[in-house]
């Protein structure tokens, strides 16, 4: 039940994730470059999505023992170069969460954040926060697509469930 | 006993939410009832805060309804509440009824199948588990958007990222 529930969160997160940017990739290179203001995370929705790709490498290295002291996200020109290196690690995700045990879950992450400051927290909730952070931020690309072209499809978790996996 | 990983899985995102809410919806009380119910743009799923943070109470009531076994039809939002003031009063007593139902849950609870109808009287069926997950999940969604309009009106409000939840001091 306790790997399940994971791994079916990951499974969500990669949809939501994918039917995005499909979106944003749709509205053409200019839009997604479009500096759309201050008061968002960033201020483009290429940047939006590369600090989403960079969130979740940053964690997965964490849960691998490392702590790097940089975040990824800012050197992707285009979501087309986004793609390829989020297509990547999406693949390298999947299969750490596929191999999850029950132990796993409740094993101690031991981590540095990137400004040195140390944090000791279980696996299980750290693997829920990653997803809940996209979500944060997938809400924004989601609000910065309706300025530029009007409101994208939904990617809530009950869409999901009941067009995808159909149960 | 240590409690199961599921049960520990499901009320800590469940804290997390309670959380989260409350301390978007001290952002706004702080901001008061004029500001809560300026219109700040129509790219939001609502456009005041006063009818985000309605949405998301309404929202987290009709699935409680559901679990709890009714068909309710009707969602709750902005024009259902006078005020900021008047939301709180619900919020809290919906909160406290939905930390009674959370802690009654036991593993077996998780895992079965409800039956419900949308508002547009659609029939599905889930395991509670899943739907458990999407209220999280969904109110993420909504207070993302309650961040970047507290943004736009009076600057950046304090993170609500779970792993600043998990970095509180425990009671």
């Amino acid at each position: 039940m306790e790997t399940t529930l994971i791994r079916e969160l990951y499974g969500y997160h990669h949809w939501a994730n994918r039917r995005l940017v499909e979106v944003a990739k749709g509205l053409g290179a200019e839009a997604a470059a479009r500096d759309m203001g201050k008061h968002w995370s960033f201020p483009t929705l290429t940047r939006m999505f590369g600090h989403i790709y960079g969130a979740d490498w940053l964690w997965l290295q964490r849960f691998k023992g490392v702590s790097p002291a940089s975040m990824p996200g800012g050197e992707f020109a285009t979501l087309d170069a986004l793609r390829t290196a989020w297509d990547t690690f999406e693949a390298e995700q999947r299969a750490y969460v596929e191999g999850l045990t029950e132990a796993d879950l409740t094993r101690v992450i031991a981590y540095k954040n990137t400004q040195g400051i140390e944090g000791r927290v279980a696996q299980a909730p750290l693997l829920q926060h990653v997803v809940n952070h996209a979500t944060h931020h997938r809400s924004e690309a989601a609000a910065m697509i309706t300025l530029i072209s009007g409101s994208p499809p939904d990617t809530g978790i009950a869409t999901y469930r009941a067009t995808v996996v159909k149960g | 006993m240590e409690i199961e990983m599921d049960r520990q899985l499901i009320q800590g995102i469940w804290g997390y939410h309670w959380w989260a809410n409350r301390t978007h919806f001290d952002e706004v009380s702080a901001l008061g009832e004029e500001a809560a119910r300026k219109e700040v743009g129509k790219q939001f799923s609502f456009p005041t805060l006063k009818g985000m943070l309605a949405h998301i109470y309404g929202a987290d009531r009709i699935w409680l309804e559901r679990w709890k076994g009714a068909a309710p039809t009707k969602l709750h939002g902005d024009a259902d509440f006078a005020s900021l003031a008047d939301l709180r009063k619900h919020w809290d007593s919906l909160e406290a009824e939905q930390k009674a139902y959370l802690s009654s849950l036991g593993t077996a609870d998780f895992k079965k199948t409800h039956d419900y109808k949308a508002t547009n009287g659609k029939p599905f069926s889930q395991p509670l588990w899943q739907m458990l997950q999407h209220v999280v999940n969904h109110a993420t969604h909504h207070r993302s958007e309650i961040a970047t309009m507290l943004t736009m009106t009076k600057g950046s409000p304090p993170g609500t990222d779970m792993t600043i939840f998990y970095r509180q001091p425990k009671p």
